[in-house]
């Protein structure tokens, strides 16, 4: 990457040196210190992210640019932002007349599906990592990338061909879909939070402010990051604003790709009602 | 346990721990353990008192003057939520 006068963020390959970091030999696949982070992925490649400036990348051997990508864009970038004192989420969001609503759920909870179905009518803010600056009222959502992750499925039933989407890595059965349309590459105000959950029946639940609270303790990113004392302080301040300042709800809904648009108009509704959104 | 009189026994917050309000109710983060506690109204008001070292005795007389209760319960009570926090080490006794 050619060298520019005011680099915002570096990301170049690298040697990773760690040994000094651990206490025993064995792997472990993350540390973080004030200034730095470290997270590897077993057969892809190890980060070193530093000082919410710099990323560098030690690939695995017989691994290519195209498998390693997601996880700078994802992960890596993730943990910088938290670096910069963001807070780092795994959320999916997407815009409802240039208002953020976002979906949290661990991996595997269906935020990036979600997305995408939402995303035909609701341009995309982000598919899986949602980075806020909580220290606003409201606080905002950072943009990601026009580009969802979705597995062969779920990229079907939302009216996708699979066979023309890029695959993700030749080991992971996922396709990245493009989403461009609409895409915004300003902030947005964080309007709503739906905490992703299974169930039986199609709901939206409302949440007290205590749950609300922990659950997003525990959908943050880069919870393991979280030592320092003044991160962690920082870290709590920031989830209980996202709390005072926007409704957190559960929405709860059965793992039913057939269900998707009908838990759309479920949440158009719920959108609707009071609150400062305006669907159009 | 000891002969101090409810009243005049005297508590607060430890500094090992970070809080913030949530509307109504709060949250607490107790920094030795990474443990966190949500607080209920009741709660958070006694809570918000006790940042500053007060005397159970002024905490009742607030809460009585803001609730309707019985003020033998609201001592009990007011003691088991201290106790409470006390065994999770977020206040101290100052006696």
């Amino acid at each position: 990457m050619e060298g520019k006068a005011n680099t915002d963020v570096t990301i170049k390959r690298g040697k990773i040196y760690t040994s000094s970091q651990f206490n025993d030999s064995s792997e472990k696949s993350f540390w973080g210190t004030d200034e730095e982070a470290y997270r590897s992925f077993a057969g892809v490649a190890s980060f070193l992210i530093k000082s919410g400036r710099e990323i560098i990348v030690d690939l695995a051997s017989n691994v290519d640019d195209k498998s390693v990508r997601p996880y700078i864009l994802g992960s890596a970038l993730g943990i910088l932002m938290h670096q910069r004192g963001l807070l780092v989420l795994h959320g999916s969001a997407v815009s409802v007349g240039g208002h953020a609503v976002a979906f949290l759920g661990r991996s595997g909870s269906g935020k990036s599906t979600m997305a995408a179905a939402l995303s035909i009518r609701y341009p995309l803010v982000t598919d899986d990592i949602a980075a806020v600056k909580g220290d606003m009222d409201p606080p905002l959502v950072y943009p990601a990338f026009p580009q969802i992750k979705l597995c062969p499925d779920a990229a079907q039933s939302l009216g996708y061909d699979p066979s023309r989407l890029l695959s993700i890595s030749s080991d992971e059965d996922k396709l990245t879909a493009q989403m461009e349309n609409g895409f915004s590459q300003h902030p947005l105000p964080l309007r709503r939070v739906y905490i992703l959950e299974d169930g039986i029946s199609n709901e939206i639940q409302e949440i007290n402010r205590q749950d609300a609270m922990m659950a997003l303790v525990n959908n943050t990113y880069t919870l393991r990051y979280l030592k320092a004392q003044v991160k962690v302080s920082l870290h709590f301040q920031q989830c209980a604003n996202v709390v005072k300042y926007v409704p957190v709800r559960r929405l709860i809904r059965p793992r039913d790709l057939k269900a998707l648009p009908k838990i759309v108009r479920i949440l158009e509704e719920d959108l609707k009602c009071g609150d400062q959104i305006i669907l159009r | 346990m000891n002969e101090v009189p409810f009243g005049s026994r005297m508590v607060v917050a430890t500094k090992d721990q970070v809080s913030c309000d949530l509307g109504s109710e709060s949250a607490i983060l107790n920094l030795k353990d990474g443990t966190y506690y949500g607080l209920n109204p009741m709660g958070s008001f006694i809570w918000n008192l006790i940042k500053e070292p007060k005397e159970l005795g002024e905490i009742r007389d607030l809460i009585l003057k803001e609730y309707d209760v019985e003020p033998e319960i609201c001592e009990r009570d007011i003691q088991k939520f201290l106790n409470d926090l006390s065994a999770q080490g977020l206040i101290e006794y100052r006696d």
